[in-house]
């Protein structure tokens, strides 16, 4: 272990170097002065700091310029114990005292691992510490905008409809001259509207107000899939690699705000690349366990699909890394940015559930890791899915949806699945078909929103305590994040429109069986 | 647009917002009843005759949008209703998806194209 000592007084130095002889092979440097501390700190990584009491000031003047040195145990040396003393050392810094008059190797060996503790749990409460303020930081954000959004809604519609109303009037009033002039002038205000309008809802997207369409997919092919809108958005001037993982891990997201949140990476860095560059765009899946997780207090615990986009831009500053998320905050001159690109990206990425890391040097570039759960259960599903090869005998499903379109796509599957199909429109015919077939139906699979005085999860209730051998499967327009948990009771499924065949198959058997499958 | 005889509730707790929407639909020929909160509204439906639809913003002082379709949906199960919002929480799932687990007929979130709105209207009020 390398150690270093800031202490004057020979004799006493001698004394800690004989009780850390005891204790390991170690390599010891000295500094007393200001300039030998700074080349020391700047030269090597010390597992430990011995500092003389009086020197203590001094040491922490220095490691205040280290804001890179952040686990650092430091012990005070003091001539003699005096509880005053001991809490000044303490409170200047210090993570544990010792003194010569009791100084021997056991007292010393509790004074290394009580230091090390001491400054590991330091340094993970102010990280802690660190991510409560940006996040609350965030959140007032959050709130404060969408607040700004609800009303710029308000403003907008009745700009909007004001517009549709006077276009309406002129049309019938104006001869057809006379409206040819002013049509352009309304065209363009219809026009700011609609930009006005997006506006907001980029800015919706950040406070997390816009519902995602969400579905699962594998991240790989995603990114390829944009790999050509990537390479024209950066320019020639920029080269573009990918480097992307073998095993190809699935996410829940909407893909097109996926492929938006890659277009905004693409933009700032070609920005920050004018004379051109290179632009990397990585995978891996990554497990984070809970040493990483604690010294990253946002993140949880899980497997994820880490997508990293680099470049070898110019960077930012440590001010800049504080603030680039929120809503129109932009390095660009006025015009040449909205400053909403990075939020947006934020909000998309807490609403998939994920993570986003930042890290960045000036001059190098910038390294954006952005960590979106794995869906192992749909992969496992759909790797292990075999379409029916034997087609299901005499079992019958009761579909209930009210929307035609979708009850015949359904029923389609259903009959291609092999299964008999019985239909209802709403919930109340449902119930009236299970009072006299019951005995021959053995799932019910319905709409949860449906007109009528009872929807899908009040069958499911009806279906539940009445006829308990049929087991239910609900659908619904919504992704599975928009329904509140209170919907679901135990061992009961849901199926989010618009469904896959294979997807529907396996949710059947899963409801079936009484086996669950996930989130699929 | 046809059916001079139907009439139409729209609430909303914006003046501006109200006072467009009703003058585009009187454009379109409906009757209109106009409501600036919960309360009145459900006051509106009780004084006048029933109107083949409402039209509500979720998000408005004293009784809200949500709170007002669920008793509208209780009380008069066959009006049809048209929910309309600008967002505004700070909770993941946004009003339009509530109002539509509560019995919405349809949704519009804020602010919409006045052709979808009169098309949305003129299905509703069929």
């Amino acid at each position: 272990m390398k150690v270093l000592l800031v202490i004057a007084d020979t004799k006493k130095k001698q004394a800690l170097v004989d009780a850390l002889a005891g204790i390991a092979e170690q390599e010891i440097f000295e500094a007393s002065e200001r300039a030998e501390i700074e080349a020391q700190l700047k030269q090597y990584v010390f597992d430990y700091v011995f500092v003389a009491r009086a020197a203590l000031p001094l040491f922490f003047s220095v490691l205040e310029d280290f804001k890179n040195i952040k686990h650092l145990p430091v012990i005070a040396l003091h001539s003699f114990y005096d509880e005053k003393l001991v809490e000044n050392a303490l409170n200047a810094g210090a993570h544990e005292c010792i003194c010569f008059e009791n100084l021997n190797e056991i007292t010393l060996r509790m004074a290394l691992v009580k230091a090390k503790n001491l400054c590991a749990y330091k340094e993970v409460n102010a990280l802690a510490s660190e991510a409560m303020r940006q996040s609350c930081k965030m959140e007032a954000v959050g709130r404060l905008t969408s607040g700004v959004a609800h009303d710029f809604n308000n403003l907008l519609t009745v700009v909007m409809g004001n517009i549709h109303l006077l276009q309406r009037r002129l049309e019938r009033l104006m001869s057809e001259s006379e409206y040819a002039e002013v049509f352009s002038k309304v065209e363009a205000i219809k026009t700011v509207s609609d930009k006005g309008a997006e506006l907001v809802r980029r800015l919706m997207i950040f406070t997390r107000q816009t519902e995602l369409s969400k579905e699962v997919v594998e991240v790989n092919s995603c990114i390829h899939e944009t790999f050509e809108l990537l390479k024209r958005t950066l320019g020639e001037a920029i080269e573009i690699a990918m480097n992307l993982s073998a095993e190809r891990w699935s996410a829940y997201l909407d893909p097109i705000e996926f492929e938006n949140m890659l277009i905004n990476f693409a933009v700032n860095a070609r920005d920050a690349m004018p004379d051109g560059g290179r632009l990397v765009i990585e995978t891996e899946n990554v497990y984070l366990d809970d040493q990483y997780t604690i010294r990253h207090p946002n993140m949880a615990v899980g497997h994820y699909v880490m997508i990293v986009i680099s470049d070898t831009g110019h960077g930012m500053s440590p001010e800049v890394m504080k603030n680039i998320f929120e809503p129109f905050y932009t390095t660009k001159p006025a015009g040449e940015g909205t400053g909403l690109g990075m939020s947006m990206a934020y909000g998309f990425i807490q609403q998939c559930g994920g993570f986003l890391h930042v890290y960045s040097e000036v001059g190098s570039g910038t390294v954006f890791r952005i960590y979106l759960p794995r869906q192992q259960a749909c992969e496992d599903a759909l790797a292990t899915y075999q379409p029916a090869t034997k087609l299901v005998d005499n079992k019958t499903v009761l579909v209930v949806e009210d929307d035609a379109v979708i009850s015949e796509i359904a029923c389609g599957m259903l009959t291609d699945l092999g299964y008999e199909v019985m239909f209802a429109q709403n919930a109340d015919n449902a119930c009236k078909v299970l009072e006299t077939e019951a005995s021959k139906i053995h799932l019910v699979f319905t709409d949860i929103h449906m007109p009528g005085n009872l929807n899908g999860v009040d069958l499911a209730r009806i279906v539940r305590k009445k006829y308990k051998n049929i087991p239910v499967l609900l659908s619904s327009g919504f992704s599975e994040s928009a329904i509140p948990e209170y919907i679901l009771e135990a061992g009961e499924q849901i199926i989010s429109k618009p469904f896959r065949r294979e997807i529907l198959e396996l949710k059947i058997n899963s409801v079936m069986c009484g086996a669950a499958y996930g989130q699929c | 647009m046809a059916n001079a005889k139907k009439s139409i509730l729209v609430v909303d707790d914006d003046a501006l917002v109200r006072a467009m929407l009703c003058e585009n639909l009187r454009d379109c020929g409906y009757d209109i009843l106009e409501a600036a909160n919960g309360y009145e509204a459900m006051d509106a439906l009780k004084q006048n005759a029933l109107p083949a639809l409402v039209v509500t913003d979720i998000v408005m002082p004293k009784k809200q949008g949500i709170e007002t379709i669920i008793e509208i949906k209780a009380l008069y199960p066959f009006i049809k209703l048209l929910a309309i919002s600008g967002g505004g929480g700070s909770k993941a799932i946004d009003f339009l998806s509530k109002a539509t687990q509560v019995g919405a007929d349809a949704v519009l979130a804020k602010p919409f194209n006045m052709v979808e709105f009169e098309s949305t209207v003129d299905v509703l009020t069929v």
